[in-house]
C-alpha cells in the first residue's frame, strides 16, 4: 500500500518523494542520497550548507549501518541527538531542512519522515561591546544567533515570569523573531500592541531588527526614534525588569525595546554601574552638550548676521579679526564647515581601517588648519562647528545622534532668515513635534508632559538605588513596586 | 465625575494652572500699566489685587455654572437658549477668539518691527507664526497645553528685573491709599484685559479629567498672574516718574535695556524675541476653539475649520496697519471682554442658579 504524504492541500503519493526532492536539488548544496538496506531504500537529504558533516556522519549514518534493519521509528528512538521528530506536512519538512535538519524518508510504506537536528553554528562568538563599551560592568555583547542572545538574557532573568514568544516575520526571510518581556510586569495592552505590528508587518527580506525597528514605529516620518536599540544584554535584564518590551531577531545582534521617552537616549546603562553623584553629572553634561550642539552653530549665524550690536566689546576685536578675510555671509561659512564636517564623517565610515587613521589626522587637522588659512571660514567657528560634531556623539543611541546631526540644519535655515527669532519659533516646531510624537502609545516627553513628579527620579538625575523603589508610571506595569519601602534602614539619631 | 471625552485626549487637573496661567498672561502685559497709573498714580497696586479679587470670584462662577451642567459653553448655550440664540452666542465668541488672536500676532509683529527687524514686512511673519500654530493646534488640545507648560520658561525673564533695581525709587509709592476710591475701580477697569483669558475655561471644560478638582489650580493660576502683574506694576511704578510713562508705549520692554553681562551687549534682542513665549499659547487655543465651536456646531471637522480661520487671522492682521489701529483694536477688545466677564458671566450664572432651582422644584 503506497503511504502518502500530506503536500499542503495536495496528497501525494510516498514514492514520488525524491520527486519532492528533486525540487530541492536545483540548488547545488542539497545532497539527496539513497541508502540502500536489506527491505528497502531510505532516502537522506540535507543542505550541506546548513549542517555539520560530524553530527550525519557519526551519530545518522552510524546509527542506520549497525543497524541494518532498523524501521523507523526504533531508529527515531535510537538515534542519540535531543532534538528530532517526525513530520508529514511538506511544509514543516521544508521549512526544517532550511534549519539545517536532516530529512530521513524510509520508502515503501506509509511514513512520515523524521527530521533530525544537524544544524551548524556558524557565526561571531560572544565578544566585548563595540558601540556601548564601558568602562566598568560586564563586557558582553549580542551576537547573531538568538538562541545565543536569549542564553544571555535568560541567564541574567532566572524568572518563571520571563516569557519569550516567538513570531515568524518576512516572506522571504522567514526571520524568528522573539519578543522577550516579564508577564506580570509588563502591561498587556503595550505588548499587545507590539506584537500586532510586528505580525502585521508584509515585506519580504528582514535584514536586521533595526528594520523591524522601523516598521513598528509610531511615527515613521519622525526622525526621532522611537525605540531604543541596544546590544548588550545587561541593558535588556533592566529594561524588561522595569516593565519594556524586548524584540530580538535571529541574525542581528541589536535587541530592540519599547515603549521609550525621550530622556531614555541619554541614558548609558554605565550610568548605573557608577555612583550616582557622579552618574547625574554625566547625564548633565550629556544633556547640556546635545543642546551646545544644537544650538551652537545656528547662535552663531544669527549673531552674525544680525545681531552683531549683540556682541560685547571685550569680544567683539577678536571675532571680527578672525573673520575679516572671510568673503562668504556667515550662513555660507557655517554650511560649508558643517558639509565638510559630515564628509569627513561619512568618508570615514567607509574607508578600511589602515588608511582610516592616516586620512582621519589629515582631514582634520590639514583640512582645518589650511581652511582657515584660505580663509574660507574663521578660526572661532571652526572651533564651534568641531566642538558641536564632537557633542552630537554623546547620546549613547547611534540613531539619536544621527538625528542631532541633522537637526541643527533648520535651525541654521531659520537662523539665517530671522535671526533670534527663527531660532525660538524653529524651537517651538521641534517642541510641538517631540508633544506629537508617542512611543507604543506613550507619549514622548513623559514625565515632564504629561507632568508626573513621581516619575521624575531617573530622569535627568539618577537618584541612589534607595530611591528606587517603584517603577515608572507611564510603563504602566500591574506590578509597579519594587521593593517594599517601609523596610528600609531607619534613620539613627546622631551617637545612637 | 468624569470628563465626556476620551481619557487620551484629556488633560491632569494640575495641567488646568499652567493653561489659565498661559491663556491669562498674554504679550499685552508689556504697555498694560501706563493707563492704570495715569489713572491710579501710585496706589495702582491696590486696583491689581482688586482685580485679582473679582477675577477670582469670575472663576467661581465659571465652574460653578460649569459642574451644574456638566458640559461646556457651546452645550451650554445650546441648552439654556434654544438651538438660534445659542447660534449667535457661539458665533460671537467665536469672532471674539478670532480678533484676540489678531490683535496678539499684530502686537507681537509690531514689537519685532521695532525691536528687530525695522524693514520686516508684516506678512511674511504672520504667515510663519500661523503656520507653527497650524501644526501645534492639529496635533490636538494635549499638545496645546504642553505648549503652555514649555512657555513657562519664560518666568526666568522675571531675573532681569534685579537689574534696574538699583534705580528703584521706593519713595514713589508713598503716599499709600491717597486715591479715592472710584479712581481706583477705574483703573481696575483698564486692567480687565490683561486679566481676561479664564474665558478658555468654557471651552476646555470637558478635556479635563477631574473637572471638579482642576477648580483649585485654576485659583492659583489667578493667584500666579495676579503677583506677576503686581510685580510688574510695582516695577513701572518704582522705576518710572508718572510724567515719563505717557511718553513709554511698552514700559516692560525698556528693562531688558539695563542687563549688562560681560559677554553680552544689547539683552534687549533675546528679550524681544523672548515675547513669542507670550504670544504663541494664546494664539494656539484661540485658533483651537473657534475650530471647536464649528465643530459642534455645524458638525465639520476641526481640521477642515481650520485652514479658514487661519485665512480670517491672516487677512485681519495684515489689514492693522499701524500702531494707532492696534491701540483701537485694543480698546475694542478691553471692552468687549470687560462685558463679558463682568456682565455676561453673571447673567449665566444667575440663569443656571435659576434653572438648577427650578429643575428642583419641578
Amino acid at each position: 500500500m503506497n503511504g502518502v504524504i500530506n503536500l499542503g492541500n495536495e496528497w501525494l503519493n510516498v514514492q514520488s518523494v525524491p520527486q519532492l526532492w528533486k525540487e530541492l536539488s536545483e540548488s547545488a548544496d542539497f545532497v539527496c542520497y539513497e541508502h540502500l538496506k536489506n527491505t528497502g531504500s531510505v532516502y537522506i537529504g540535507y543542505f550541506k550548507s546548513l549542517t555539520e558533516p560530524e553530527v550525519l556522519q557519526r551519530h545518522i549514518l552510524g546509527c542506520l549501518s549497525s543497524h541494518p534493519d532498523i524501521s523507523l521509528e526504533d531508529l527515531y528512538v535510537l538515534i542519540p541527538i535531543a532534538e528530532k521528530e517526525l513530520a508529514t506536512k511538506w511544509d514543516d519538512i521544508q521549512n526544517k531542512l532550511y534549519r539545517g535538519f536532516v530529512a530521513i524518508q524510509y520508502s515503501g510504506q506509509s511514513h512520515p519522515c523524521m527530521l533530525v537536528n544537524a544544524a551548524a553554528s556558524k557565526g561571531r562568538s560572544v565578544t566585548m561591546p563595540e558601540i556601548e563599551f564601558t568602562v566598568e560592568g560586564p563586557k558582553e555583547a549580542f551576537v547573531e544567533s538568538l538562541d545565543v542572545n536569549l542564553n544571555l538574557i535568560r541567564k541574567r532573568v532566572p524568572h518563571s515570569d520571563l516569557r519569550i514568544k516567538e513570531l515568524t516575520v518576512g516572506s522571504i526571510s522567514k526571520s524568528r523573531v522573539a519578543v522577550v518581556y516579564i508577564h506580570g510586569i509588563t502591561n498587556e495592552q503595550y505588548l499587545n500592541t507590539c506584537i500586532q505590528r510586528i505580525e502585521g508587518v508584509q515585506f519580504d527580506q528582514i535584514t536586521d531588527s533595526t528594520l523591524l525597528q522601523q516598521m513598528i514605529e509610531d511615527d515613521s516620518n519622525s526622525i526621532f526614534p522611537q525605540t531604543i536599540g541596544t546590544e548588550r544584554p545587561d541593558y535588556v535584564a533592566w529594561a524588561v525588569s522595569s516593565g519594556q518590551i524586548c524584540v530580538l531577531k535571529d541574525g542581528s545582534p541589536t535587541a530592540v525595546f519599547a515603549p521609550v521617552n525621550l530622556w531614555l537616549f541619554f541614558i548609558t546603562y554605565e550610568d548605573y554601574y557608577l555612583p550616582w553623584i557622579i552618574a547625574s553629572m554625566l547625564r548633565l553634561i550629556r544633556m547640556f552638550s546635545v543642546l551646545f550642539s544644537v544650538y551652537a552653530s545656528p547662535l552663531y549665524v544669527a549673531v552674525m548676521t544680525y545681531h552683531g550690536q549683540g556682541i560685547s566689546n571685550v569680544f567683539l576685536p577678536t571675532i571680527i579679526s578672525s573673520r575679516i578675510n572671510v568673503p562668504f555671509p556667515p550662513v555660507v561659512e557655517v554650511l560649508i564647515m558643517e558639509l565638510v564636517i559630515e564628509l569627513l564623517r561619512e568618508a570615514g565610515a567607509r574607508l578600511p581601517s589602515k588608511i582610516g587613521q592616516t586620512i582621519g589626522i589629515v582631514g582634520g587637522i590639514v583640512l582645518g588648519t589650511a581652511a582657515v588659512e584660505a580663509a574660507l571660514t574663521s578660526n572661532f567657528l571652526l572651533i564651534i562647528v568641531a566642538l558641536s560634531a564632537l557633542a552630537s556623539f554623546t547620546t549613547p543611541i547611534f540613531r539619536m545622534s544621527a538625528t542631532i546631526r541633522m537637526l541643527r540644519f533648520p535651525f541654521i535655515f531659520a537662523a539665517q532668515i530671522w535671526g533670534l527669532l527663527g531660532i525660538f519659533i524653529c524651537t517651538f516646531a521641534l517642541v510641538a513635534h517631540l508633544l506629537r510624537l508617542t512611543s507604543l502609545g506613550m507619549p514622548y516627553l513623559v514625565p515632564f508632559y504629561p507632568f508626573r513628579v513621581s516619575d521624575l527620579y531617573d530622569t535627568v538625575i539618577r537618584p541612589p538605588y534607595s530611591k528606587f523603589h517603584h517603577r515608572f508610571s507611564f510603563f504602566r506595569s500591574s506590578k509597579p513596586i519594587r521593593f517594599d519601602k517601609n523596610n528600609a534602614n531607619q534613620k539613627k539619631d546622631i551617637d545612637e | 465625575m468624569k470628563s465626556t471625552e476620551q481619557p487620551r485626549f484629556t488633560i491632569s487637573p494640575f495641567l488646568v494652572f499652567v493653561f489659565i496661567q498661559a491663556m491669562q498672561f498674554g504679550s499685552e502685559y508689556l504697555s498694560m500699566s501706563t493707563k492704570p497709573i495715569q489713572w491710579a498714580g501710585q496706589d495702582t497696586w491696590i486696583s491689581v489685587l482688586l482685580c485679582g479679587g473679582c477675577f477670582h470670584i469670575a472663576i467661581w462662577m465659571i465652574y460653578r455654572i460649569l459642574n451644574h451642567n456638566g458640559m461646556d459653553l457651546p452645550g451650554i448655550h445650546h441648552q439654556f437658549f434654544g438651538r438660534w440664540a445659542g447660534g449667535v452666542l457661539n458665533f460671537i465668541f467665536i469672532v471674539y477668539f478670532l480678533l484676540i488672536a489678531s490683535y496678539e500676532l499684530r502686537f507681537f509683529i509690531e514689537i519685532i518691527q521695532v525691536w528687530l527687524f525695522p524693514e520686516l514686512t508684516t506678512w511674511p511673519l504672520a504667515l510663519v507664526m500661523l503656520l507653527l500654530v497650524y501644526y501645534i493646534v492639529a496635533g490636538g488640545f494635549r499638545v496645546i497645553v504642553g505648549i503652555c507648560l514649555f512657555s513657562l520658561i519664560r518666568y526666568i525673564t522675571i531675573f532681569a528685573l534685579l537689574f534696574p533695581a538699583v534705580f528703584f525709587h521706593y519713595g514713589n509709592l508713598s503716599p499709600v491709599f491717597d486715591h479715592s476710591l472710584n479712581v481706583l475701580v477705574q483703573a481696575g477697569k483698564s486692567l480687565t484685559f490683561p486679566f481676561g483669558g479664564v474665558e478658555a475655561l468654557f471651552f476646555c471644560y470637558t478635556f479635563i479629567e477631574a473637572p471638579q478638582k482642576s477648580e483649585k489650580w485654576a485659583y492659583w493660576a489667578n493667584a500666579l498672574t495676579t503677583v506677576s502683574y503686581l510685580l510688574i506694576i510695582l516695577f513701572t511704578l518704582l522705576l518710572f516718574k508718572p510724567e515719563q510713562l505717557p511718553k513709554e508705549i511698552w514700559p516692560q520692554l525698556t528693562k531688558y535695556k539695563f542687563i549688562q553681562f560681560p559677554f553680552i551687549e544689547r539683552f534687549e534682542y533675546i528679550g524681544a524675541a523672548s515675547q513669542i513665549l507670550w504670544v504663541i499659547p494664546i494664539l494656539c487655543f484661540c485658533l483651537w476653539a473657534p475650530s471647536r465651536i464649528c465643530k459642534l456646531m455645524f458638525g465639520m471637522k476641526q481640521l477642515t475649520a481650520l485652514p479658514f480661520l487661519f485665512v480670517l487671522i491672516f487677512t485681519a492682521v495684515c489689514l492693522i496697519p499701524g500702531h494707532e489701529s492696534i491701540e483701537a483694536v485694543q480698546k475694542m477688545l478691553s471692552e468687549i471682554g470687560f462685558y463679558l466677564i463682568f456682565a455676561y458671566l453673571p447673567f449665566l450664572f444667575i440663569v443656571s442658579v435659576i434653572r438648577m432651582k427650578v429643575r428642583r422644584v419641578a
